[in-house]
């Protein structure tokens, strides 16, 4: 599964970069040579299933238009599990970026690679477990679409501000959306907001 | 000046945005799929189940019960065995031997409430294995109440066990508690165990099972009842105790167990 989606993510990314090639439309102008670990941009996340919120690191991985970024969910009270901690990986695509002013807008979409950790969290079971008697359940893949509004900020470090809205759901529960005649697909749908500030 | 102008156009675009999403979406914010949320109306069911079950106790001595397990996410299976057992008026209640969700997700728990919520009849459950993964112990007591806990009807005990041992962090379970409770102290006519996973099955090594049947034995048992293998089996394994596993909704079958004054007897329904 995770080897099918490597290939997939590999895939489409070649085929984008020969695509959007010729595409100048940067969300800013970053002509300072940085390196590698710097981060292009920071997001503040609420919700989407990475924790109450989540705070993570923007990576440019192919142009402005596909952005990896790395978020930590915190543990919270609102869910009553204390020891609830997730990363995610999370991979976004801008599809159309419009401008309007000193705004850009941008439908985006995306899958998310979120490892949660609680009780009886497993990737690799214990050893009293047979093999396979679970399929893994710390690692979920979750799908989603939203839109963004960006702004340029008058300032050295920071540049540019944008505010986002997602809406996503999670493999488990795709899967029974598509299984079964009972879980309709508008159950399996969660929204978040969040904040990205560019460097 | 510039600043102002920029706070003014963000602000403006931030509420025309969520203006523009959240009713139109009603789509609720989730933290993980972990967390622990279980709405109202879904919470201390077995409590709420044990006072309907007290409503209908008096007046007979006889009774039947509808047992089923092993749902997971059948859910289409599932509410057709509901709508099954809905047309059945000479069933008292129903008894669900665990595994009420693939990965114990709080989604899960919900459809599985809301499809027991259109039963017309009481309904007591046990935790399954699959109930315990992640935080489904948390999620389940929340929902249900205790993992193990008893009850009475029309003189009969019903002993509700959580014997799952791989989830439980490789624990065996509490079969002090289980002990104590298999006696038949009220002068009923039946001690009936309710645990999900019979003890022949894979979580029991054989000091476990054998454990497990010695105080079946002691305490003079004749039901006990399971899910978990999938597949149905009723029969005296060990000689004694007469054990009834009902496999899977997905099987398209429930049983009934009738209980008379000084016997009972087991069927299987296709529904």
């Amino acid at each position: 599964m995770i080897k099918k989606f490597t290939y997939s993510i590999l895939i489409f990314t070649l085929l984008s970069t020969i695509t959007k090639g010729a595409e100048n439309l940067k969300i800013k102008n970053d002509s300072i040579q940085r390196k590698w670990y710097v981060p292009q941009a920071a997001k503040i996340q609420h919700a989407g299933n990475i924790g109450f919120m989540s705070l993570g690191a923007t990576y440019y991985l192919v142009d402005d238009w596909y952005q990896l970024s790395i978020m930590y969910g915190m543990a919270t009270d609102h869910t009553e599990a204390k020891t609830l901690n997730t990363l995610a990986l999370k991979n976004t695509f801008l599809i159309k970026k419009f401008h309007y002013n000193d705004f850009v807008l941008s439908p985006l979409a995306g899958l998310s690679i979120n490892f949660g950790s609680t009780h009886n969290t497993y990737r690799k079971l214990p050893d009293y477990f047979p093999d396979k008697y679970y399929f893994q359940n710390k690692i979920h893949f979750a799908p989603f679409v939203g839109g963004m509004i960006y702004h340029p900020l008058p300032f050295k470090t920071i540049k540019g501000i944008d505010f986002y809205s997602e809406v996503a759901t999670m493999d488990n529960y795709l899967l029974e959306a598509i299984r079964t005649d009972y879980v309709k697909f508008d159950d399996i749908w969660n929204i978040s907001l969040g904040l990205t500030l560019y460097f | 000046m510039q600043q102002r102008e920029f706070v003014k156009k963000l602000v403006l675009f931030g509420i025309l945005t969520l203006i523009c999403l959240l009713p139109a979406c009603n789509i609720p914010f989730e933290y993980s799929p972990y967390d622990i949320i279980v709405e109202k109306e879904f919470q201390n069911l077995t409590a709420k189940n044990l006072t309907k079950l007290k409503a209908i106790e008096a007046g007979k001595s006889s009774f039947k019960i509808a047992l089923i397990s092993d749902t997971h996410t059948f859910y289409d299976e599932f509410q057709e065995a509901v709508e099954a057992i809905n047309t059945r008026d000479d069933i008292d209640f129903v008894i669900h031997a665990g595994d009420l969700t693939l990965s114990a997700l709080h989604k899960e728990f919900t459809w599985f409430n809301e499809i027991m919520g259109t039963l017309n009849k009481p309904f007591l459950t046990v935790i399954g294995n699959h109930d315990l993964l992640s935080n489904g112990k948390a999620i389940y007591e929340k929902s249900f109440g205790p993992n193990n806990y008893t009850f009475t009807f029309r003189g009969c005990k019903f002993v509700m066990f959580d014997n799952n041992i791989w989830e439980n962090k490789n624990n065996d379970p509490d079969f002090e508690w289980f002990k104590t409770n298999l006696k038949n102290d009220g002068d009923y006519r039946f001690v009936i165990p309710v645990s999900h996973i019979p003890p022949w099955a894979d979580q029991y090594n054989y000091g476990n099972e054998h454990v497990f049947n010695e105080m079946m034995a002691e305490n003079n048992i004749q039901l006990s009842l399971h899910g978990h293998t999938h597949s149905f089996y009723h029969g005296k394994r060990y000689d004694q105790v007469d054990y009834l596993v009902i496999g899977d909704i997905a099987d398209k079958a429930y049983a009934i167990i009738t209980i008379e004054e000084d016997s009972y007897s087991i069927e299987q329904v296709s529904f």
